[in-house]
């Protein structure tokens, strides 16, 4: 179990974690890649990130041969009161995977929830193994 | 289908390096640490309100307590059968890389002045959670009447 403490004050200035103004309109966000798993199950690749704040409509999936691009602006809800204490803001998440066989971009699914994406890449039919009849003589 | 497709990450660095490439040398921050449990504080004169990235964690674990001008918020990371995997054991998964954590957290945050533990609110939106906490009235600052002698 990881533990730490934050002990911000009222007094304390605003944390330079984050650029205070880096949403500042305009002005692009800070480019961070989000953690990711991946495992394989049932012939599909299953990819797993980690992007808190993010929502479905501003989440940008793209698939070019064997290359999935995932991209999405999270900006955080207005919150009241002064800011005391920071240590994220608003991001840009871009992660971008290459496949080492070839996947099904027509059939690629992604669902987001509770900032995880889940994304479903089946492999492409010509990478499934597949059972050759052998005849008898 | 496996030892072809992304297992070059197992096999050995420099196969994996070749083949994920664009990963691997991304210009973009490293994500070691991600973004678990990272939070942020607002307050004002009589509210304060704690936000904490908390993606993958189970709502249903969560644990919020509130002592005095302290307080402590814990969760567990949800189980790999319930982000869809198939209902096998999660160690017999085919783990093509784990970058998210698996940990559990817990933090704990001194806030500016004593809360009101009965007036607290929390929410999970977008894998944020949001703590809203109320100064304890007891400690409110009050307006001394001066009367002239």
């Amino acid at each position: 179990m990881s533990t730490a403490t934050a002990s911000p004050t009222t007094s304390a200035p605003v944390s330079d974690a984050v650029t205070p103004d880096a949403a500042a309109p305009g002005r692009p966000l800070p480019r961070v890649a989000p953690p990711i798993d991946v495992y394989q199950a049932d012939g599909s690749f299953v990819l797993l990130a980690d992007v808190p704040g993010l929502r479905a409509e501003d989440l940008e999936i793209t698939c070019e041969r064997q290359v999935l691009k995932l991209r999405g602006n999270a900006r955080r809800s207005q919150v009241a009161g002064q800011l005391i204490h920071q240590e994220f803001g608003d991001v840009c998440y871009e992660r971008t995977v290459t496949f080492a066989e070839p996947i099904n971009g027509e059939a690629i699914s992604a669902t987001l929830a509770n900032g995880v994406v889940r994304i479903v890449v089946p492999s492409h039919p010509a990478a499934q193994p597949r059972r050759i009849p052998v005849a008898g003589a | 289908m496996f030892l072809t497709a992304l297992a070059p990450v197992v096999r050995g660095r420099s196969l994996a390096e070749r083949v994920l490439h664009d990963v691997w040398h991304s210009p973009l921050p490293a994500c070691d640490a991600g973004p678990m449990a990272q939070a942020n504080l607002h307050a004002n004169e009589n509210q304060v309100t704690v936000t904490v990235q908390i993606p993958s964690i189970d709502v249903a674990s969560l644990d919020c307590s509130v002592h005095g001008d302290r307080l402590t918020i814990s969760g567990r990371p949800v189980q790999a059968q319930a982000e869809g995997a198939p209902a096998t054991d999660a160690k017999a998964l085919v783990w093509l890389r784990r970058e998210r954590s698996q940990d559990a957290f817990e933090r704990t945050f001194q806030l500016p002045y004593t809360v009101d533990p009965d007036q607290t609110a929390a929410t999970v939106h977008d894998g944020i959670l949001s703590v809203t906490l109320h100064r304890h009235q007891a400690d409110r600052p009050r307006r001394i009447v001066v009367t002239a002698a």
